[in-house]
Order: structure tokens, then C-alpha cells, then sequence
């Protein structure tokens, strides 16, 4: 940024209108010295043609007797004319016949009427004039003149123009003065005014209305722009007020940032919710809180939220004072003309445990822990997708507790439900990792065995379960023996959907009941 | 004593100041004279007084011919007899003529020597009552002063005398140029 001299609006106009007014008037000057001139050289001429007539004249008799003396005296009357430098008077052969030479005029009359003419020069302006007597020429008179006769009056012309030049000067500097004052006075105090709102934006200061001109309309508009502004600025301060209330007591946390990525500002929750104090470390302190695993999606969504301009909602794992972990939820927005950015911050890990809660009732069978019929479905159709795609072999299994009802009768349903837990444990570690262990209801459970490369291995899995559930299991004081049947159906063989393949395993449990009881 | 001394001796360097420039005077004459061919004295007196008719007018002027009579042989008589006919003073010749006495017919008359005092004052009287230009050239002593013009010669130069109230009697006008000319003035 280029430096501005500071110069006053008044002495700018005032510089302005005088440097002009200035040039004006000196250039007037000078155009009235060049007419001056112009007219003192016109008049010289005319002067001096109207002498040479008159001397020509009066020298007709001394030239017609031959008179020189008489000629020199006529010719000597050219002495009351300061600018006349020489009068020279020629007969009528051209032959000089007297002279009038100023003392101090520096110049002589040629012998003859031809070198009087070679002998000007552009320092002397020449009349001639032919004295012509009734019908006959008698001479010819020469009146030379010294053109610095020209500038003779400019000598007191031009101090003279000086002089109104400053008179012209000091009037305008005076009276241009007093405008500019009754100018400059109203906006000064605008300035004042507008100073004191500066320092003290609820200042109840002023402008004073010295004018019914522009300059008091503008001291009105003014003046209302203040009230306005002190309105504004009440509304804004209530406004603020409000908002700092709203943040102070808000259940989550507000923070900002300027653009260098400083926390500006903060409320007490969000202090509360990170576990930071308010220094200049907060902000740091909490980032490096931000579980590692999911610091790479938290910087994502910022700077999402930066290129596209928008809100952006991010959820991410936070290591809390005690060591634990905890879910946060943050929305974050830039602010205009890149600001910095704004968000709000909760604490969501109840919400979030909730919502796990609600994830294991809708998926899991909540006694055995096992996943219900509706999860089992789903995963027994990846299973089977699975397997289709690796040209591979599937089974489900469906096993029900024999004599479960006497169970329950003898240990109630408390027992039931710690024996139906256990066997849902020997199950699920009978068969292998990928397999999938469901409970259906009551005391039925479902296998699904993905992928089988060969049928023993359905043989042997079974056999595998059947010997865990058979197994003499401890409830309470009781130890009971509960044996179990199961029904089979291989995919593809005996169906290739999960519907048909349950069904079938059914009917095959229900064919084994049958066969067992 | 002082005072008187001063006084004679004031005069005396006059004197001898006045006969040293005349002297001078003469003796450049002579060195001019013998120099160049110097006009005669009627040559002169003949310039003078053709320069005297070209500063003056007559109440009626329509003649092409102004008539300048001589009479009494003046000394200019034969000069002005070659010019006759030939000079011209604007658009009127000069006729020049020895005039009969009282001739009616001058517009100048040129008066000599020869001419009685009678006679003289004959002329004076005809003159002033027709309008006619008196120039007096060599008259006789106690004559000349009734005469409107009357030629002398000073120090080898003609000079006039000019008598004003004879040419306003005479109605003859003279430029003022040539009173300013001439050496005496009668009014």
C-alpha cells in the first residue's frame, strides 16, 4: 500500500483554488502585457508617422529656401518626444539636409536617404514621410524611435499587475477561507462525532445542525445513521446476550475457530465434553484425544466441510481423562469469507451404547446371546451366496432338546434358560468359526455349516454337536443328561434357498423325532 | 574699478570674436567660391523669390498662368526671364515679363533699382489695391519697406524682410513658414 500524505480537505481546495486563480491571473497578466505591448509599438508608430508629417510639414519652407538652420530648428522640436532617438531630413535628392539627433540616442543619420533605410535594425522602428509641397516633392524626413519605449510604461504596468495579482490573492485566500470554514466546520464535527462512536460505540454524541443547507441534510442523515446504529447495536448486544445465555447453558458444545485453526471460543460443555481446560492448548489437547483410527475420517470431514462450504456431521471415538472411550458427534461449518469454522460437539456414547443395545435385541437372541431367526436368515443367505459363488457344498442344521418340557417342570424356567444358555455354548464351540449358530425359539436351534466341501464333514459336525449337547450338564443342584435330535439338509441338494433349505431341515428333524421316539 | 574692467574687457573679446568669425566666414566663402561654381546673386535672388510665389496665394488663383511683372530691373530680371514659360509654381507657368509701367495684369511684381520714388509709390498703391505680390529686389535706398517682400543680401545669402500689413491690404496671404523664414516681420 502505497503511503498517503495527509493533507487537510480544506487546505487541498484551497491549494486548488488559489494555484488556479493564480495561473489565471498570471496568464491575464501576460496576455495584458503582449496587448500592452501590441499597442504601445501601434501607438509609437502612429505617433511617429503623425510627427514626420508634422515635421515634414514644417519643414516644407526650409526646404523650398534651402534653409537648414531653418530645417534643424524645425526638426529640434522632436525633443519633447522622449522615444524619438534621431529625425533626419532628406532633400530631394536624397541628400541629408538636417538633423535632430537625441544626445544619448547611440545613433547618426545617413548621409543619404538610401543608407538611412539600410540602417535600421529591429531595436528601432522608422517613420518616413515625403514633404510634398503644392504639387512637388521637396525631401523626405526620417523619424527613427526607440522601441524600449515599448516597455517603458510595462515598467509600471507590470509592478502594477503584481501588486492587484496579490490584492487579487489575498481576497480570494480570505474569502475562500471563510467558505471553506463555514464547509469544513459541520464535517470536523461530523469527524468528532464519528471519532467519539469509535471509541465508544454506545456514545450518546451527537452531530449539532448548524445549516438548513446539503451540509445540515447531511448532519440529519447522519445523525439518524447513528440512531440506527445505537438500535442496531442494542438489538446486537441483546442479541448477544441471548446467544451467549443459549451457549453458556447449552447441553452441547459450541466451539469456533479462527481461520489459523484457534479456538476462539468455547462454552463451558464443550470444555466439559472434551475434559480440556480453557487455555491455549485446549484445542490440541483434544485432537490428540481423537482415537488414531478415526482421526483420518475426522480430518476428512473437515476438510469436506471447507472445500464444499457446508455443514458436516461427523461421529468418531474419543479417549476420555480416565482412559476409557467414548462416542462424540460434531457438526462442523465454515464460516463465510473463509472466517474460520463453527461446530457444535456431544456426547453421544449413551446414545450410541443404546443404539447397540437396540442393534443386539433386533439381531440376537437376548438369553443365549446367539443370533435370533431373523439374523440367522440373513446369514445363512451370505452363506449360501457364498458358497455358490466357490462351487462349494452347504448344510443346515436344526436341532431340538429332547424331553426340554420335563426340564423346565423340574427346574423351572430359570433353570430351562441356564440350561438352554450352556448348550447354546457347547454348540457354538462345536462347530467352527464360520459357522453359524442360531436360536430359533424355545429349545430349537439352527446350524448353518458354510462352506462343506464334502458331506462327512456335515457328518462329522453333527456328530460333534450331538455329542456336546449330550453331555451331562450341572443347573443349580441338578445334573441332567438332555439329549438332542437334528435334522439335515445339504445344498444343494435339498434346496437352494434359505427357505427351502430350513424347511427341509425341519421336515428331516421332524423325521428323526419320530424315528428316535 | 573691477566691475568697469570687466566690463570693457567683455566687449573687447566681443569684438574680436565677432571680427574672427566673420573673418572665417568670408575666407570659407572664398574657399567655396573657388570650390564649386556658387550661384550667382541674381540666381539666388530669382530661387528666393520662386520660392516666395510657392508660399503664397492670391484671393483668385483659377489663371494657368500667374504673371510676375519686372519692373525697374531688378537683379533677378534676367534669370526670371529664362524661366518664363518654363518654371511652374503647382499647375500655374510663370509668364515672366519686363512690365510696361502699371501694368494690369501682375499677380508678382518684381521691382528694381530704376524705379523714381514717385513711381514707387505708384506701384505700392496699384499693388495693394489689385492683389499683387511686391517683391522688392535691389531697391533703391529709402524704398523697399512698402513692399510686401523686400530681398537683401546678408553675408553672401539672401534673406527677406516681409511687410504683413501691406499683403493683408493688398489681400495677398503668405504661408506662415515664410514668415518664420523671414529676418524682420512688419506688422
Amino acid at each position: 500500500m502505497s503511503p498517503v500524505s495527509h493533507r487537510s480537505f480544506r487546505t487541498k481546495v484551497l491549494s486548488s483554488i488559489l494555484s488556479s486563480v493564480f495561473i489565471t491571473l498570471g496568464l491575464t497578466g501576460l496576455g495584458l502585457i503582449a496587448i500592452e505591448s501590441w499597442l504601445n509599438d501601434k501607438k509609437l508608430h502612429q505617433d511617429m508617422e503623425v510627427l514626420a508629417d508634422i515635421l515634414g510639414n514644417r519643414s516644407r519652407a526650409a526646404l523650398e529656401f534651402g534653409d537648414t538652420n531653418a530645417g534643424q530648428l524645425n526638426l529640434s522640436a522632436a525633443k519633447y518626444q522622449k522615444y524619438v532617438d534621431t529625425v533626419c531630413l532628406y532633400d530631394q535628392s536624397g541628400t541629408l539636409f538636417s538633423t535632430y539627433i537625441r544626445s544619448d540616442a547611440g545613433y547618426e543619420c545617413s548621409d543619404d536617404l538610401a543608407g538611412a533605410e539600410a540602417k535600421q535594425n529591429r531595436w528601432q522602428s522608422t517613420a518616413r514621410r515625403d514633404v510634398w509641397h503644392l504639387d512637388a516633392s521637396l525631401g523626405t524626413v526620417v523619424v527613427t524611435a526607440n522601441r524600449s519605449f515599448i516597455f517603458e510604461n510595462l515598467r509600471f504596468f507590470i509592478p502594477l499587475l503584481l501588486v492587484l495579482i496579490a490584492v487579487v490573492l489575498l481576497l480570494v485566500t480570505r474569502m475562500l477561507r471563510r467558505i471553506m470554514r463555514s464547509v469544513t466546520q459541520p464535517l470536523e464535527e461530523l469527524h468528532e462525532t464519528a471519532q467519539a462512536l469509535v471509541e465508544n460505540a454506545y456514545s450518546s454524541r451527537r452531530a449539532t445542525k448548524r445549516s438548513d443547507d446539503e451540509i445540515g441534510e447531511l448532519v440529519d442523515v447522519f445523525n439518524r445513521m447513528l440512531d440506527n446504529l445505537a438500535s442496531e447495536n442494542l438489538a446486537l448486544q441483546s442479541s448477544e446476550n441471548r446467544f451467549r445465555i443459549l451457549t453458556s447453558n447449552a447441553p452441547i458444545g459450541i466451539f469456533q475457530l479462527d481461520a489459523d485453526n484457534n479456538l476462539v471460543y468455547a462454552n463451558e460443555r464443550w470444555y466439559k465434553i472434551t475434559g480440556t481446560q480453557a487455555d491455549a492448548r485446549a484445542w490440541e489437547i483434544h485432537e490428540s484425544r481423537i482415537i488414531k483410527d478415526d482421526m483420518d475420517l475426522y480430518r476428512a470431514s473437515w476438510e469436506r466441510a471447507r472445500r464444499k462450504n457446508h455443514a458436516v456431521l461427523v461421529e468418531y471415538r474419543y479417549q476420555n481423562e480416565q482412559g476409557g472411550e467414548k462416542f462424540l458427534m460434531e457438526n462442523v461449518a465454515p464460516l463465510a469469507a473463509s472466517l474460520g469454522m463453527i461446530g457444535t460437539l456431544a456426547d453421544v456414547s449413551e446414545l450410541k451404547n443404546a443404539q447397540k443395545e437396540l442393534e443386539k435385541l433386533a439381531f440376537y437372541d437376548p438369553l443365549t446371546g446367539l443370533p435370533n431367526r431373523r439374523f440367522f436368515v440373513d446369514l445363512l443367505g451370505f452363506g449360501l451366496a457364498k458358497a455358490k459363488r466357490g462351487v462349494a457344498k452347504a448344510a443346515v442344521l436344526v436341532l431340538d432338546m429332547d424331553n426340554f418340557k420335563r426340564v423346565n417342570d423340574l427346574l423351572g424356567h430359570s433353570g430351562g434358560d441356564q440350561l438352554l444358555q450352556q448348550q447354546a455354548q457347547r454348540i457354538r464351540a462345536a462347530v467352527r468359526e464360520q459357522d453359524a449358530v442360531s436360536r430359533m425359539g424355545g429349545d430349537e436351534f439352527t446350524i448353518m455349516l458354510a462352506p462343506i466341501n464334502e458331506i462327512s464333514e456335515v457328518t462329522s459336525l453333527a456328530k460333534r454337536v450331538l455329542d456336546a449337547v449330550n453331555l451331562p450338564i450341572t443347573v443349580g443342584a441338578h445334573t441332567l443328561e438332555v439329549g438332542a435330535s437334528i435334522g439335515v439338509a445339504l445344498y444343494p441338494a435339498d434346496g437352494e434357498t434359505a427357505e427351502d433349505l430350513m424347511r427341509n431341515a425341519d421336515m428331516a428333524l421332524y423325521e428323526a423325532k419320530r424315528f428316535g421316539a | 574699478m573691477f566691475k568697469r574692467d570687466l566690463v570693457y574687457w567683455r566687449g573687447r573679446i566681443a569684438v574680436w570674436l565677432a571680427h574672427w568669425v566673420f573673418g572665417s566666414v568670408i575666407f570659407a566663402s572664398c574657399l567655396a567660391v573657388n570650390a564649386v561654381a556658387a550661384p550667382s546673386e541674381g540666381e539666388l535672388r530669382a530661387a528666393v523669390i520662386v520660392a516666395i510665389i510657392r508660399f503664397t496665394s492670391w484671393p483668385v488663383m483659377e489663371n494657368a498662368v500667374l504673371e510676375v511683372c519686372l519692373v525697374g530691373r531688378p537683379v533677378s530680371e534676367n534669370i526670371l526671364l529664362s524661366i518664363s514659360g518654363k518654371q511652374k509654381v503647382a499647375t500655374r507657368t510663370l509668364n515672366v515679363h519686363v512690365a510696361k509701367r502699371g501694368s494690369d495684369d501682375c499677380q508678382v511684381m518684381v521691382i528694381g533699382a530704376d524705379v523714381g520714388d514717385a513711381e514707387y509709390e505708384q506701384l505700392m498703391a496699384a499693388a495693394t489695391e489689385k492683389a499683387i505680390l511686391t517683391v522688392c529686389d535691389g531697391c533703391r535706398r529709402g524704398q523697399g519697406e512698402e513692399a510686401i517682400i523686400q530681398l537683401k543680401l546678408r553675408q553672401q545669402k539672401v534673406i527677406f524682410e516681409v511687410n504683413l500689413v501691406q499683403a493683408r491690404s493688398s489681400g495677398v496671404s503668405l504661408d506662415a513658414q515664410l514668415l518664420e523664414l523671414a529676418t524682420v516681420v512688419r506688422k
